[in-house]
């Protein structure tokens, strides 16, 4: 009996483990319904979608950025009638509340607003847990004026679409040294600063440990750049591959500072009155608002080699069944902001964020200066290899 | 089988109704604890859905030793499991070995000695128990905590200006003595019981004999609370095997992970099989503990304490060392009790953190509006509708969880002490106390992977409010089944049998017999659970959506997010909500026992 209960769950996982790629009837009906996917029409009726979503209701919000309250209130008195559920959550809550709904056959959540890269573009969007939506328009210069939005959005940040991009960065503190002190990423390992870089652990945040994979992944880079400085190659430590790995052995070895979050290494790295203060690996780059509400002397170094940090996308993604399709494309529509900025985006409209907008200016440096000094996140070769920089950190402990 | 044998064995069963009653508990004990195990178990030897990037051309579910063997013997299995492995084993050892010393000493000094302000230490050491394990924790960062570790520095620094050497700050020493203080209350609460309970005539017969006092205490008083003891050690012991939060907040910021913190890293990283895995070494480590507890000591599962009608004692003469002893208690009160609720209540007026001056004063996170300048906007604790939301739910949760416990806690002990000596006794005291040996993140995350989905005729309970009490009254049934079952012991069959001759049904019994009298189980069993699911964070922190947030779940992740005085706030709030359930359940005559 109970072996058979037993059986019964390792078969049902296995089931539930392989969802069909392919679409079932209730998702093509709601698909159908919503307009969404393969059913988007190339001419969105917007006043149609209001009307829908005034009959839906509410529109339910999972958000990675604690950020959105002011935006909320703007949407709410935009389009009256219409509540807002939203919920602080980390992506990767996001995901493992997600797929155990769906599984189970819960629909609860419209708008998914997460990074996760690797896991939105490899796992989520092809076993159709979530699904792209681009809004035809977004608003213009007001509520009341309109622009395409292929004008103003580059095609490769439309699928999936992106919301607003930041950097994780390497910040030093400008009152203890008037320019950034170091060179390259190499400067990070050298004795000079044993015990004065300071990162979020990345055993508790994707991001750090996409910022790793990537600086395996531009090994060549790193050599490159470990040479322009010292004037001679790289000598690799045995059995470490290449120049990637060689690097975060010696960022460990060189008693990196693993804080909880990237407000502790920012702020420890920016607080005034320091002698020797720390300097950042991979810390977020809207941080730099801290130097308004903390007092703090952030400033992050763009020029050293290879590049300062990772570009992170933050994506906006729809459910799949969601119970609220409407709602949800006007409030996607509405978070992408206008060519101002716009209520909707201005949360995330700060220093050391940016918008995809090509439209929308920016507070400091431009999106096409940070992509030169930042790497991307190559998602299918942190799905491939990913893992391996993941043990190989962890072997390092 | 005929109709009429059907209908006596129905009639037998109709009169004994505390065996039909015992097999609907084996029913839901298998259904909420063994095949939770079972499962938990088999899913080790399967890929999870990250398998195919480990394993080129896995699928998930598919049999394999591949993560037994990475945690045990891969090339990664020292960063994994040994080293986390042994730095749980030496904070459950030095831990113990602090709070069971310490917890005896206590407990005799309070009991047996001519102590002055007994009334206080008795009700105020239990307070390290009724707040959450990590209080001290965190209090300990606001006096330790060191520049380099970002943030403001802690009160050391502002105070001698220098950093305090880093090992006091974060890592074994700070775990140590934050849980051995927390545990402190758990062999005092035992030992007390037991204390009070051993026969004076036996050492006052020693006495006589011209024993000295050392000799009394070794040979008679030691031997005869060994059990109790025996009990307290397989608590702490097992308790800091499995304990979660104040590891994380002191462990992770210097890379000091321990079994727990790579437990939840695991499900963290959705790296379900090495979770599981890991997860069933955890529980196999604290069988053992209880194993060689019942072998050395001899001590049943169930915490009974010595009992019997003894005499009154006649308090020890503590003579010269009267002061020093009453010196040492008001100073672990003070260290351990008022100074971290002090501190962290300082915290939270705090505009800025760390900076101990009078115009740094506000109340801004207790009843500010948003201001973008402070906590990215957050508003204030009482005006943030996020976590007055989680405030009720925390209490609603505690409650229900309490109330089902107290409840199910009589009944379970009715069916095992009425039943004594059957099989059917057996089965239901040994499993009732197995989650006792699951860690509360384990436990939680097999909760997560068995019921968020529909199962047969249970629903899926995924984010439902049910799901996390069900997953407490299951955890804690160890605490409402000792509770019930002591209870029981001290109710005399012959009361009941007296109301049977008197023609009462079962039910009428139950009502006005056995429930009167078990009042105090009831209390006890819904006290300790109240308690502990007030303060509880590792078993939930899987479990909770954001309908379903309590106040525990929300100070982990504001503390993460950097907004201290918040989280202070609110764990404040606990404390003051668990101290007031504690006050209330007193006034009605319940205490605390194991």
């Amino acid at each position: 009996m109970k072996r058979g209960i037993l059986a019964a769950l390792a078969v049902l996982t296995l089931g539930l483990v392989l969802v069909a790629q392919e679409l079932t009837p209730a998702q093509e009906a709601w698909l159908k319904a919503a307009q969404l996917g393969p059913y988007q029409p190339a001419q969105e009726d917007w006043d149609a979608i209001y009307q829908a979503a005034v009959q839906e209701g509410k529109v339910v919000l999972y958000s990675l950025s604690s950020r959105y309250p002011d935006m909320v209130e703007a949407f709410k008195a935009a389009f009256p009638g219409i509540e807002v559920e939203a919920y602080d959550m980390t992506g990767n809550e996001q995901i493992e509340k997600l797929t155990r709904e769906q599984a189970a056959g819960i629909y609860n959540v419209d708008v998914l607003f997460l990074s996760n890269e690797t896991t939105v573009t490899m796992e989520l969007l092809p076993q159709h847990l979530v699904w792209n939506y681009v809004p035809d328009t977004l608003f213009g210069e007001d509520l009341e004026h309109f622009v395409a939005t292929r004008d103003v959005i580059a095609e490769q940040f439309l699928i999936p679409l992106v919301h607003s991009f930041e950097s994780k960065v390497v910040f030093y503190n400008f009152e203890a040294y008037p320019t950034c002190p170091l060179q390259s990423l190499w400067d990070l390992t050298l004795p000079e600063w044993k015990g004065r870089v300071q990162m979020k652990d990345p055993m508790l945040t994707e991001e750090n440990m996409n910022f790793l994979q990537m600086v395996v992944m531009h090994a060549d880079e790193m050599a490159a750049a470990y040479e322009a400085e010292f004037g001679q190659p790289l000598k690799l430590s045995p059995g470490i591959p290449n120049a990637g790995y060689e690097w975060i052995k010696r960022l460990i070895e060189n008693d990196i500072v693993l804080t909880t979050s990237d407000g502790d290494a920012a702020k420890a790295c920016g607080a005034p009155g320091q002698e020797r203060p720390p300097v950042t690996c991979s810390v977020a780059s809207s941080k730099l608002r801290y130097n308004d509400s903390k007092g703090t002397k952030l400033a992050i170094c763009w020029d050293i080699l290879p590049v300062t940090g990772l570009t992170k996308r933050n994506f906006l993604l729809i459910a799949n069944q969601a119970p609220h399709p409407n709602a949800a494309k006007l409030l996607i529509r509405f978070m992408l902001g206008d060519s101002n900025g716009g209520a909707g985006f201005a949360p995330w409209n700060v220093p050391g964020g940016w918008s995809p907008r090509t439209d929308v200016t920016p507070k400091a440096a431009t999106l096409d200066q940070v992509l030169t000094k930042t790497w991307l996140i190559d998602t299918n070769w942190v799905y491939e290899h990913g893992l391996e920089v993941q043990d190989f950190w962890l072997s390092q402990q | 089988m005929n109709s009429s044998r059907a209908f006596q064995r129905l009639r037998r069963l109709l009169r004994r109704p505390e065996r039909a009653w015992g097999l609907a508990l084996i029913v839901g004990l298998i259904v909420f604890v063994v095949i939770p195990v079972a499962y938990m178990a088999l899913h080790s030897f399967m890929f999870d859905s990250l398998g195919p990037r480990y394993v080129r051309g896995a699928q998930p579910g598919d049999w394999t030793l591949f993560y037994w063997t990475r945690v045990l013997t891969g090339s990664l299995s020292r960063a994994i499991f040994w080293e986390p492995f042994s730095h749980s084993l030496i904070i459950a050892i030095l831990m113990s070995a602090i709070a069971i010393p310490l917890g005896s000493l206590f407990a005799w000094l309070v009991v047996r000695t001519d102590i002055p302000l007994k009334g206080l230490f008795n009700s105020v050491l239990i307070i390290p128990y009724i707040v959450p394990s990590w209080t001290i924790g965190l209090a300990w960062l606001t006096v330790f905590k060191a520049e380099r570790f970002g943030g403001q520095p802690g009160l050391f620094h502002s105070l001698f200006g220098v950093d305090p050497p880093a090992w006091v700050g974060y890592g074994l020493l700070p775990i140590v003595i934050s849980l051995g203080a927390h545990y402190v209350p758990y062999s005092f609460i035992l030992l007390r019981g037991a204390l009070a309970s051993v026969d004076a005539r036996l050492e006052e017969s020693a006495e006589i004999l011209g024993a000295k006092r050392m000799e009394i205490l070794r040979k008679i008083t030691f031997p005869l609370v060994l059990p109790a003891l025996g009990s307290a050690f397989v608590l702490t012991f097992g308790k800091g095997l499995g304990e979660f939060a104040c590891q994380a907040f002191l462990g992770l910021p210097i890379r000091y992970y321990t079994l727990s913190t790579r437990v939840y890293s695991a499900f963290e990283h959705r790296q379900h099989g090495q979770g599981y895995v890991l997860t069933m070494i955890l529980i196999l480590m604290t069988t053992l503990t209880v194993l060689a507890n019942q072998k050395l000591i001899g001590a049943r599962k169930k915490f009974t304490t010595i009992s019997g009608k003894g005499a009154r004692h006649k308090p020890v003469k503590l003579g010269a060392w009267r002061i020093p002893a009453t010196g040492l208690l008001l100073a672990f009160v003070l260290a351990f009790v008022v100074a971290p609720i002090g501190l962290i209540a300082w915290e939270t007026f705090m505009r800025y953190e760390g900076q101990y001056s009078l115009s740094n004063f506000t109340l801004h996170y207790w009843v500010g509006r948003g201001d973008p300048m402070l906590a990215d906007g957050q508003p204030g604790i009482f005006r943030s509708s996020f976590i007055l939301g989680a405030i009720k739910n925390s209490v609603l949760l505690a409650g229900a969880t309490a109330l089902a416990s107290g409840v199910i806690g009589i009944l379970l002990g009715y069916a095992v002490v009425r039943a004594r000596g059957t099989w059917l006794s057996r089965t239901i005291e040994f499993l009732s106390f197995t989650p006792y040996m699951i860690p509360g993140i384990a436990f939680g995350g097999i909760y997560l992977s068995i019921f968020a989905r529909k199962w047969g005729p249970l629903p899926a309970l995924y984010g439902t409010f049910a799901l996390l009490a069900i997953t407490c009254v299951a955890k804690y049934l160890p605490y409402s089944s000792s509770s019930g079952i002591s209870a029981m012991h001290q109710i005399d069959p012959t009361l009941e049998e007296a109301a049977e001759i008197h023609g009462e049904g079962w039910l009428g019994r139950f009502r006005k017999v056995i429930l009167p009298l078990a009042k105090g189980g009831f209390l006890s069993a819904f006290l300790l659970t109240f308690i502990t699911t007030m303060r509880v964070l590792d078993l939930i922190v899987l479990l909770v959506t954001p309908q379903t947030r309590t106040m525990t779940s929300i100070i982990f992740r504001y503390q993460q997010q950097g907004y201290t005085q918040h989280a202070y706030g609110i764990m404040l709030l606990i404390v003051g909500i668990t101290l007031a359930g504690h006050y209330l359940v007193r006034r009605l005559g319940g205490r605390i026992q194991f």
